[in-house]
């Protein structure tokens, strides 16, 4: 079809399509890509560019037809401020279907293109931080490489950023309800990237990973071009849907003709998943990785004794370097690590400039004196990069065994994201954050049971160490099963703790958290009240195999059958690749009857 | 750019009188350590993804000069860049290493074989060029010229 209509427009090799022409480029795939137009299931169009200054024509949000019209018309006048405006559509269209139109002309994209020097594009990925689950669903950025550059050029290479703009007087509160139901509008802006390292590496202490685009040179041209368009388009900003991930899709995908990133995305996009889309397309190679300032923090302790450690605290608090007679190669760790150890703690609980801010500076002047270089080696790059673990939604078959009641085989699905025991690879460790996670099962007579249903079900196990006094907590809101004399009996529940977890996150870690617990249902009869502990030890014994042990038990204030609530569980999880896992669970709970069950499952995860 | 002006001339009137004006725009003058808000808006801001609020970057960002209409000088250049990495500099100027320190010689046009005497300089004379926590990143920048205009080997990369 479109061999035909280059070959068409060159015979007619006038500007006078046939209508049914027209209406052939307007339903075009590169056309719908370059007005953002969606389809909806009963086949009409709109654009998710939600602002008028992006469309020609008055209807051209819901008519791709219509809008291309209006812009033949206005480019065959020779309109060079539309043209300017939106040179990506000039271009294709040109080189498509009207070869005759003049050379683009437009001083201003001129002066950027060369300014900006393009010759590749990177896609960087900050990675989630500890103790904040909700920011495993990431970030994602473009950076764009000029000609010139070099490794130590990369800081101040422009970063392409897709945002919502809020309003500076909200305050917090009311910045993240309306950023969270869309009330900011989301634009594209170019930047240095040195911003985006500044404030993810350095301030939110998020590792970066850079994927190097596999675009060509004129590709590349082709997103900018497209890029420039943007300028006058803002999109209602979804924190699920629509949101920087998604949109930097849209915008790669004006690449080539016949790339589509964004067609798996219609609910949601989480921004690893759209890094597993770049990497399916074969867009990805090799990522390096920009270790986070509390990554390198980390990295600098492992390095140094106890004793090290204890003088880099005295310093830090503020003793002078003479009270400690060092050599000059004795002091420079030490004083390396006061540094930065006093710096990460300034910016992460928000100290007071006037006590902080001189005594870092006395640390660097110090340091200064010393001419040697530093003695610490840099982290070691995680074997496993973000691209390379588990997809985020899951699909598990299930079999439960249960001592005192029939077996029982069911399916389950969690929409989102990852657990602790889920294969650990190119994930935070210690973070679990799980969303509609839901099981039915199935007994021999063809009954149907709703296992349980978890809303939400989060944890954050950020352990003590030398450097930091962490606090852990959990919180999971739902509805699950508990044996009583006769049957499983439901309740809905919302249950949370707060406490410590000790050792290390990616290998053997014990927690221990202090909880409360509300609960309503046919298992209670009415609302009560629990107070209790969980404890657990949580153990990754190689890449693919992660055993815990864990034990909750609540104290019921007020229920009529009985006054306590014990759940004790051992499992253990193989990865069997990338997107598969079989995990075993003994389960023994104790409530108003005793029962022990034994669970397999098997993931799949997509 | 980096051209031979006399030394006197430059430590009377440095870069202050000749660029205050120009880099207005740029929010020249940012504070070491200028802190942040602590960590609710760091989670906030993670988890709905949004900008600080103070950044009026657009698509055209860098095609103009700081007060939005005339052209970008390389010592302009040299001043964003100090700007917005005011800790990462002083970290790495007092160790005399590091990637921020290696991109300002970069941006300052110094080459490749002065790159050490550049590193050398900057971490001797650290107290010199952040002499305080109060510094703001234009006297860091004048500091930094005044050394380079005076050192023999570094003088031909004076900023005007």
């Amino acid at each position: 079809m479109f061999k035909f209509l280059i070959v068409a427009s060159f015979v007619l090799s006038s500007s006078a399509y046939s209508a049914t022409t027209i209406h052939n480029i307007a339903s075009h795939p590169y056309w719908l890509k370059l007005g953002h137009y969606q389809q909806s299931i009963s086949g009409s169009y709109e654009s998710e560019v939600d602002s008028h200054s992006f469309f020609l024509s008055v209807n051209g949000k819901f008519d791709p037809h219509a809008e291309l019209l209006a812009t033949i018309e206005a480019f065959q006048n020779e309109n060079n401020d539309v043209t300017c405006q939106f040179p990506a559509r000039y271009q294709w269209l040109k080189q498509s279907f009207y070869s005759e139109w003049p050379e683009l002309a437009c001083p201003e994209i001129k002066t950027w293109q060369k300014l900006i020097n393009p010759k590749g594009m990177t896609l960087v990925f900050p990675t989630a931080f500890m103790n904040d689950p909700a920011s495993m669903f990431g970030h994602t950025l473009l950076r764009i490489d000029a000609k010139d550059q070099t490794r130590s050029r990369e800081l101040i290479a422009f970063a392409v950023n897709f945002a919502a703009e809020p309003d500076a007087t909200d305050n917090a509160a009311l910045y993240a309800l309306k950023g969270l139901i869309g009330q900011y509008p989301g634009k594209f802006t170019l930047m240095p990237y040195y911003r985006k390292v500044r404030e993810y590496n350095d301030l939110e202490s998020r590792d970066m990973w850079e994927y190097k685009l596999a675009l060509s040179e004129s590709e590349i041209q082709r997103v900018l071009l497209h890029l420039w368009e943007l300028q006058w388009a803002t999109f209602d900003y979804f924190f699920i849907d629509e949101n920087c991930s998604y949109q930097l899709l849209a915008l790669l995908q004006v690449a080539r003709d016949d790339l589509n990133l964004t067609n798996n995305f219609s609910s949601h996009a989480i921004p690893s998943d759209t890094v597993k889309a770049l990497a399916e397309h074969k867009l990805l190679s090799m990522p390096r990785y920009r270790p986070a300032s509390g990554t390198m923090l980390i990295n600098y302790e492992s390095q140094l004794t106890d004793e090290q450690i204890d003088i880099a605290r005295k310093l830090k608090n503020g003793e002078p370097l003479s009270g400690f007679s060092l050599t000059a190669e004795q002091a420079v760790p030490v004083l390396e690590m006061a540094y930065e150890w006093l710096n990460y703690q300034y910016y992460d609980q928000g100290l007071e400039r006037e006590a902080i801010a001189p005594r870092l500076t006395a640390l660097l002047h110090q340091r200064s004196k010393l001419l040697l270089p530093s003695p610490f080696a840099r982290p070691v790059t995680p074997s496993i990069s973000p691209e390379k673990g588990h997809d985020s939604s899951r699909f598990g078959m299930v079999f439960n065994h249960f001592k005192y009641s029939e077996n029982r085989y069911g399916f389950s699905y969690r929409m989102a994201y990852h657990d602790l025991l889920d294969n650990a690879g190119g994930f935070i460790p210690g973070a679990q954050i799980s969303f509609f996670d839901i099981e039915g099962d199935l007994d021999s007579e063809g009954n149907v049971y709703l296992e349980h249903v978890y809303f939400i079900d989060a944890m954050s196990l950020a352990p003590d160490n030398r450097l930091f006094d962490s606090w852990s907590w959990n919180m999971r809101v739902g509805f699950d099963r508990k044996p009583t004399d006769d049957k499983r009996k439901g309740r809905a529940f919302i249950q949370g703790g707060y406490g410590k977890s000790f050792g290390d996150a990616s290998g053997f870690q014990s927690y221990f958290l202090a909880s409360s617990l509300l609960q309503a249902g046919e298992l209670t009869d009415s609302v009560s009240l629990g107070f209790g502990t969980e404890f657990g030890l949580i153990w990754q014994a190689s890449d693919a195999q992660k055993l815990a042990l864990t034990a909750q038990g609540f104290w019921l204030a007020n229920d009529a059958s009985t006054n306590h609530q014990i759940e004790l569980a051992a499992h253990w999880q193989i990865a069997l690749a990338q997107n598969w896992g079989l995990r075993s669970s003994y389960v023994y709970q104790n409530q108003q009857s005793t029962e022990q069950q034994l669970k397999l499952q098997l993931f799949h995860y997509f | 750019m980096k051209k031979i002006i006399a030394i006197s001339a430059l430590t009377l009137l440095p870069l202050s009188n000749a660029m205050a004006d120009q880099d207005i725009g740029c929010g020249l003058g940012s504070q070491l350590f200028a802190g942040q808000e602590g960590k609710v808006v760091k989670v906030l801001g993670a988890t709905t993804n949004g900008t600080s609020g103070n950044q009026t970057f657009g698509i055209t960002f860098g095609t103009l000069g700081c007060d939005g209409t005339g052209t970008v000088t390389a010592s302009t250049k040299v001043a964003t860049f100090i700007d917005g990495n005011m800790e990462q500099l002083a970290r790495d100027m007092s160790r005399g290493e590091g990637e921020s320190l290696d991109t300002l010689a970069e941006v300052w046009g110094v080459q490749a074989q002065d790159k050490a005497a550049f590193n050398k300089l900057v971490q001797a004379q650290f107290t010199h060029v952040f002499t305080s926590e109060n510094v703001t990143s234009q006297t860091v920048l004048e500091n930094l010229n005044n050394l380079v205009a005076s050192d023999s080997q570094l003088s031909s990369y004076t900023l005007s």
